[in-house]
């Protein structure tokens, strides 16, 4: 049986879909639930999610379960809040070596689409003390003491073989899973989710969220250039002109 | 007391590029704003009158370690071991993708502040070095210190600095490391294959510099038709929503949004598209999004730079004269 | 079932339709790989127990699925497959079936494996039904079933036919019912029907040439049909109408994006009350259903007998479904009656509603019988 820890994030539905409220699973994170769904399928795996999230993450949840997960460490505790990359990531390597030290892989999607800095996989893996495989495209399949990923960056399209234990961060998204079974959805409502508090995770203070954070925003200020659309007035040849000088240039 | 060290890591391996000289730029500013000590870590292999490049916009020291390999834990091994031994205040990484994996992994092995895409860094007296960074989902721009954190990293947005070429004359001192460390390849991957990453046809998504958008707003054939031609005409790929793959306009294969394709083209123009919806997510990264909807508080507006409120059937028609 | 826990399960059905079921290339034809997915998807056991690869849901619940399902699902012939499959199929089976008629057949049918279908018309018989001449004469070993059923709905893709057939004695008019599999001797299926409509849900004849069927294979008693067909209507009446509710819906939204767009005279046509009235039809048409839906599927859950109010509301449901089409086209005017714009189709394919399920006509002399035979109101 190969143990595969997926880290797991809910993130605002507004960020897809105008009309959506509460969380959802970040599309990233969704992708590697339905590759490792498909996967399943054929090969002896075990999928265990690890979401550091309060009460709103529990839909998500409900979903990553009914997909694909075998087990969920669902770490939810006010201590836990507003960490930083170094934070999230001192937290989140605390529960693998306390509840998944055997982990054969760990598999992160590439950024959070509510923050996008995309670091906590590298640091993660430098946590871990395990190889570190960034911009992944796919997921081939899982062998016995390795498995086959297809990574893609600046030109190239390479199919690697990774020994076990390594961490992938995955570049690719989904905003829908098409592996859902409302059967097994409705057993995912039914589970009991395990809440893990700081003191049941045995993590100091001083080693998660804000207390154990590196930086931290101080203000933050509106943007005065960029995204603060330029609207073109004028008759429909004006507008159109305009943006064919834009395209000119 | 003590100057304070201002690291720029080089990650051009064999030159000093202009990424570099913006952020060498930068840190130049800065040191004079903090008292500090502008050093260039230059990892990799090249002469030496590269390296005095680095004078040019203002370094005062290039500490060289040649390198045989650009592998991220090998540099962590030989960075861990400088900063070690020297200590630095300030640690400036650019933002690609190698320095973005050798940022973190430097940053969590200590433990210290690490901002990404950073737009901008200014020193303030009462708050130390600030960094800035664009917040992602909102039009704001966050404003970072690092707390409690022996030295602050980041990572830098492409042309966020300019290179400047400086005025004065600067001494510069090249120390050559002398790493003992041995770096064994890494027997815990094999590459199978690899593929030069072909580009199909005209659909290549991720190297299209212009990419035109198709929405629910584009109604008929004839106006769909109109904007294929258009797109020709700048060489631009069409892409489209799920509705529209949906209703048969294009093949899933040009879908957006959906799975998979995240895009970054440098103009991005959407017709039709009223950013209700999943498409968003792939487009985000694009430089420059035009977007053209008759409806003036489609959402789709409050992520484009330049909002175009008119009919799409009629935009395209002038648009195509 | 909390409010938030069906609220999810709505939600992931809206989002399997809106991503599975709405291919344009499989509008008006039957795709299998379309019907494989909702079987993975695991909806079509929603009230079926889960020993048998059900979701144990109640009737409210299912009501409120299948209303999302039409009203996300724009391919109202796959929905009539779908529809088909369980209510007066698989469903029979699992409600009035035998312990060795479930174990035999449930399992597949939840997963999707075999695909179920009702024949009960005739060419001959069509609101008589109980005029029907396909007859099942007893043998030693079960009965021999001689006689063709009519627009059989499914027929082409079904594997298990629920068969009505005469089985009573010289004077006596009864009939029984039977689960006949498509694989036993005897079983003919004939071509595919083209129709006005909805035309992914395949459509043909059946015959029945000496067709050998073994004697457990009676659904419910014999020679007690009538009780079979008559539950068989009830489910029919009410969930095959159930996402014409998520249609009309579906129709009045588009109808109300139109009126705000499109302008005449200087004015969006949503100003003017000839066509504002039309969508404010649809509207009552829909909170009604859902009213009388909502009685019905009380009744269900409490395992009552809903005969006429499912007569009523088909005869409602039908009557507002076409007129809310109807309605559309001519809000859509000339470009409503192009194929592009779709709303053709949705008319084309909900004016079989007056027909199927027992014509209009049929429910209004039921509902009439019902009414003056002095049964409480």
């Amino acid at each position: 049986m190969i143990k595969i820890v997926v880290c797991l994030k809910m993130v605002p539905g507004k960020l897809i879909d105008a009309e959506r409220s509460g969380l959802i699973i970040n599309p990233y994170d969704l992708f590697v639930l339905e590759k490792l769904a498909k996967l399943k399928k054929n090969t002896d795996i075990s999928v265990i999610g690890i979401c550091m999230g309060g009460e709103s993450a529990r839909e998500g949840l409900v979903r990553s379960k009914a997909l694909v997960c075998d087990d969920i460490y669902w770490l939810n505790d006010i201590k836990f809040a507003q960490a930083d990359t170094i934070a999230t990531t001192k937290t989140l390597s605390a529960a693998i070596k306390k509840y998944i030290p055997d982990a054969d892989a760990v598999i992160c999607g590439g950024h959070a689409i509510d923050g996008e800095t995309g670091q906590v996989p590298a640091e993660l893996s430098e946590k871990l003390g395990i190889t570190y495989f960034s911009s992944v495209a796919d997921i081939e399949s899982f062998g016995h003491d390795s498995a086959v990923i297809v990574k893609k960056d600046e030109g190239h399209e390479m199919t690697v073989r990774c020994r076990y234990p390594f961490l992938l961060s995955v570049d690719s998204f989904l905003t829908y899973a098409s592996n859902l079974n409302i059967i097994a959805l409705k057993r995912a409502q039914k589970w009991e989710y395990k809440i893990i508090s700081s003191e049941e995770l045995g993590i100091a203070q001083t080693d998660c969220g804000a207390a154990g954070s590196k930086t931290k925003v101080i203000n933050s200020v509106n943007i005065i250039y960029k995204k603060e659309s330029i609207e073109v007035g004028g008759s429909i040849k004006e507008k159109a002109d305009h943006v064919k000088k834009l395209l000119q240039q | 007391m003590d100057k304070r060290n201002i690291w720029v890591v080089c990650d051009a391996f064999d030159h000093v590029d202009s990424f570099i000289g913006q952020l060498i730029s930068k840190a130049y500013q800065l040191s004079k704003e903090s008292n500090g000590c502008v050093q260039v870590i230059f990892l990799g292999n090249t002469s030496e009158d590269e390296l005095k490049r680095c004078a040019l916009y203002g370094a005062d020291e290039v500490v060289y370690q040649h390198c045989e390999t650009k592998d991220e834990r090998l540099w962590l091994d030989i960075l861990s071991d400088i900063y070690s031994s020297i200590g630095a205040d300030v640690i400036m990484f650019t933002n690609s993708d190698f320095s973005k994996t050798l940022s973190s992994f430097f940053a969590s092995r200590f433990e210290v502040g690490l901002t990404a895409d950073c737009i901008d860094i200014c020193f303030e007296d009462e708050n130390g070095f600030v960094f800035e960074r664009a917040a992602m989902s909102d039009s704001v721009q966050a404003r970072i210190i690092c707390i409690d954190s022996q030295c602050c990293t980041c990572t830098v947005k492409k042309n966020a600095f300019v290179e400047n070429v400086i005025n004065e004359v600067k001494e510069l001192s090249i120390r050559k490391w002398d790493y003992k460390g041995s770096f064994n390849t890494d027997d815990r991957y094999e590459v199978i294959s690899c593929v030069k990453r072909e580009i199909e046809n005209s659909a290549d998504l991720d190297n299209a510099k212009i990419v035109f958008g198709v929405g629910r707003g584009v109604k008929d054939k004839e106006t769909f038709d109109l904007i294929c031609q258009a797109g020709k005409k700048y060489n631009a790929v069409v892409v489209g929503t799920k509705c529209v793959v949906d209703d048969g306009l294009l093949p899933k294969k040009y879908q957006v949004g959906q799975s998979g394709r995240s895009i970054a083209p440098d103009i991005y123009i959407a017709f039709g598209i009223s950013g209700a919806n999943q498409h968003l997510v792939g487009i985000r990264n694009s430089r420059q999004i035009i977007a053209v909807n008759n409806n003036e508080n489609a959402p789709i507006f409050n992520i484009a730079d330049v909002k175009i409120v008119a009919d799409v059937k009629e935009f395209i028609k002038e648009f195509s004269e | 079932m909390s409010t938030n826990e069906e609220m999810q399960l709505i939600e992931a059905v809206r989002e399997f339709a809106e991503n599975n079921l709405n291919d344009p290339e499989y509008l008006e034809k039957f795709s299998p790989e379309m019907w494989e997915k909702i079987a993975d998807f695991g909806l079509l056991g929603i009230t079926v127990d889960e020993k048998y690869g059900g979701l144990g849901e109640s009737y409210r619940t299912a009501a409120a699925v299948f209303e999302n399902l039409g009203y996300s699902c724009k391919n109202n012939g796959f929905v009539f497959v779908v529809n088909n499959h369980i209510w007066v199929s698989q469903n029979l089976i699992y409600l009035y079936g035998s312990e060795q008629l479930k174990d035999k057949y449930l399992c597949d049918m939840t997963a999707g494996k075999r695909i179920g279908a009702i024949c009960i018309t005739e060419a001959e018989s069509g609101s008589d039904a109980l005029s029907m001449v396909t007859r099942a004469e007893k043998t030693d070993d079960g009965y021999i079933l001689n006689g063709s059923k009519a627009f059989i709905s499914n027929g082409p893709i079904a594997d298990i036919f629920i068969v009505f057939a005469r089985t009573g004695e010289g004077n006596n008019k009864s009939f029984t019912a039977f689960v006949v599999e498509k694989e036993f001797p005897g079983v003919k299926i004939g071509a595919d029907i083209e129709k006005m409509g909805l035309g992914s849900c395949p459509t043909s004849e059946i015959v029945f040439d000496n067709c050998m069927i073994p004697k457990e294979n009676v659904l419910g008693r014999y020679n007690f049909g009538s009780l079979i067909m008559t539950m068989a209507l009830e489910w029919e009446r009410c969930f095959e109408f159930v996402p014409h509710i998520g249609a009309m819906r579906r129709v009045m939204e588009r109808c109300i994006e139109h009126v705000r767009s499109r302008q005449q005279f200087g004015r969006p046509i949503g100003d003017y009350q000839a066509v504002s009235h039309k969508i404010a039809d649809m509207k009552v048409g829909i909170e009604m259903s859902r009213a009388m839906l909502d009685r019905i599927v009380d009744l269900k859950d409490n395992m009552k007998t809903a005969f006429i109010d499912t007569s009523i509301f088909k005869l409602y449901v039908s009557e507002a479904y076409i007129k809310t089409c109807r309605d559309a086209m001519q809000i859509f005017g000339g470009y409503g009656y192009t194929k592009e714009y779709d709303i053709e189709r949705e008319l084309r394919d909900a004016l079989a509603c007056s027909i199927y399920s027992g014509t209009n006509e049929m429910q209004k002399n039921t509902i009439y019988n019902f009414t003056t035979n002095g049964e409480s109101l």
